[in-house]
């Protein structure tokens, strides 16, 4: 990039990945308030669903905001890393950590297996690739006809066990990932007082922690047969 | 107190580095950590060695330049204190103890303990001043300056230039440094007509000197001897952005 390039500084890129994380925890709380539709009933979920598809301008856009926020985030900070490691080209032989946690020194790991774990989230669920017996049922909901039943393919789906370990595990890589994330992303973001520096900090753990909850009933239920499948 | 160091060793920029191991018998723990330094380095020199090389001046927590990273602590153990006000009451009768320069690509060691921290004056020749008439004594007070902006700009003003904060960070960033300077400058009326040309400048050469970038794991506040706080880094981003994305013009 040439000198007078917007993002040349590290402080610039560090901004977009802020701003690109922050609209992924935004999409986490609007996907997971969705999905827990589940427990409401098939009829919730599936209209809801079907609703979704009716607003494509909508949804399209969102898709490509979302995407657009993976590819910048991801690069990124895959580049900010790698600056950051050859700044320090010798190791400390004895290092304390006194103010850092797992979590903020692991956002590169728990990033790449976010990254991978989407792929096969969308293969799964949105394309319909990996059980498509389950992606091709069909749901009758009253005053609209047939439409595409999410609910009984998220509840078969999670009850092969491998689906829902593996979706638990990487929920709960995106749980470590937000530990840091969102407090991370508001002192980028320049927002600090030491009035409420505390408060933010703990309310990034409390929501990484509900998301995790939310996110993981869903395949504890199904596994569980609280959530049956139609037929 | 009897104490084991081991102690990095290298005789030059280019030299190979390497930890060597010493035993002290009669420590006192009413010494300062240099104190006990000093004391190896006469029985080195007694043995016809080569005593440790580390850098110190005032010896009082003030000048900055006595930086080291002790059992993985940049300035040792004790929250808020340099390594010159460290008293070797904070070990125990029979500790190990590890010594190592600050490790950053940016502070290459000259010799043993000692880092070439000329980076960070490189840093403020590029924007850490204000222009100012001189000639005569200005009037004390010409200038108003409200009391909270006074407060903000002492406070960051207390940065001595160490560099613990580039030798604890897990990226080898200087950020909370620059954002001292940042802070203290900016947070005055003399400040303000370079504010945003500084910031841009600053962090220029902070990243042409080689330091990591920030990621918030916050490891430099902890470190710094002077409590700076990581509330001046949030300014930095702030008025860096400012600068970049609306321009270097001051609005009144
Ligand atoms: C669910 C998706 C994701 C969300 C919600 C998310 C959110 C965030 C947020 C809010 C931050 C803090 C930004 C800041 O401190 O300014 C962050 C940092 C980070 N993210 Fe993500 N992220 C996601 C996916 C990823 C992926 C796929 C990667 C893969 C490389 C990744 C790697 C990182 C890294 C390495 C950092 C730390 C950046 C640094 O060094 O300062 N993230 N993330
Ligand atoms: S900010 Fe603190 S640790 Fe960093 S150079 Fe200044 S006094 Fe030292
Ligand atoms: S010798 Fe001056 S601060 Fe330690």
């Amino acid at each position: 990039m040439n000198d007078s390039a917007m993002l040349r500084t590290t402080v610039m890129q560090k901004s977009v990945v802020a701003i690109t994380g922050l609209v992924m925890v935004l999409f986490l709380i609007a996907h997971l308030s969705g999905n827990l539709l589940v427990f409401a009933g098939p009829d919730a979920i599936n209209s809801y669903a079907a609703g979704l598809r009716d607003v494509s301008a909508l949804l399209w856009t969102a898709r490509i905001v979302l995407l657009a926020s993976l590819v910048l985030h991801v690069y990124f900070t895959v580049r900010l890393r790698q600056l950051s490691r050859e700044a320090r080209p010798i190791q400390y032989r004895m290092q304390r950590y006194e103010a850092s946690t797992f979590a903020s020194r692991t956002m590169l790991i728990s990033g790449l297996v976010i990254f991978s774990y989407v792929a096969f989230h969308l293969a799964h669920f949105t394309w319909g690739k990996i059980y498509p017996q389950y992606y091709a049922a069909t749901y009758f909901l009253d005053g609209r006809g047939p439409v595409h039943d999410v609910y009984s393919m998220v509840v078969r789906s999670f009850q092969e066990w491998w689906i829902s370990a593996l979706y638990i595990v990487a929920v709960t890589f995106v749980m470590i990932h937000l530990v840091h994330a969102t407090q991370s992303a508001l002192q980028t973001l320049g927002i600090y007082h030491k009035r409420y520096v505390h408060s933010i900090r703990k309310a990034s753990i409390a929501l990484a922690i509900v998301l995790w909850v939310g996110y993981v009933l869903i395949p504890l239920a199904s596994l569980t047969r609280i959530l049956k499948p139609l037929t | 107190m009897k104490i084991t160091l081991h102690v990095w060793r290298q005789p030059g920029p280019q030299a190979q580095g390497r930890f060597e191991t010493y035993t002290l018998d009669n420590i006192s723990p009413h010494m300062s950590f240099l104190e006990m330094l000093d004391v190896l380095n006469e029985q080195l020199v007694t043995e016809g060695k080569e005593p440790v090389a580390f850098e110190h001046d005032c010896r009082e927590g003030i000048c900055g330049s006595c930086g080291m990273v002790i059992n993985g602590r940049p300035h040792g153990p004790r929250r808020r204190t340099t390594a010159c006000q460290l008293h070797m009451r904070m070990f125990n009768d029979g500790d190990e103890i590890w010594i190592e320069p600050w490790r950053a690509r940016a502070f290459p060691v000259i010799k043993d303990l000692i880092v070439d921290r000329s980076a960070f004056d490189r840093i403020i020749a590029a924007g850490g001043y204000i222009s100012c008439h001189t000639g005569g004594v200005p009037d004390a007070n010409a200038i108003p300056v409200p009391k909270p902006a006074a407060d903000r700009a002492f406070d960051a003003a207390a940065c001595i230039g160490c560099g613990a904060c580039v030798a604890a960070c897990p990226n080898a960033s200087a950020m909370l440094f620059v954002a001292a300077k940042i802070a203290h400058l900016g947070s005055l009326p003399q400040g303000q007509p370079e504010r945003y040309r500084r910031v841009r400048r600053m962090v220029a050469q902070m990243e042409a000197e080689g330091f990591g970038h920030c990621s918030n794991h916050y490891e430099c506040e902890a470190a710094c001897p002077k409590g700076i706080s990581v509330e001046y880094i949030a300014q930095l981003n702030r008025d860096l952005r400012r600068a970049e994305l609306i321009g270097e013009e001051v609005m009144p």
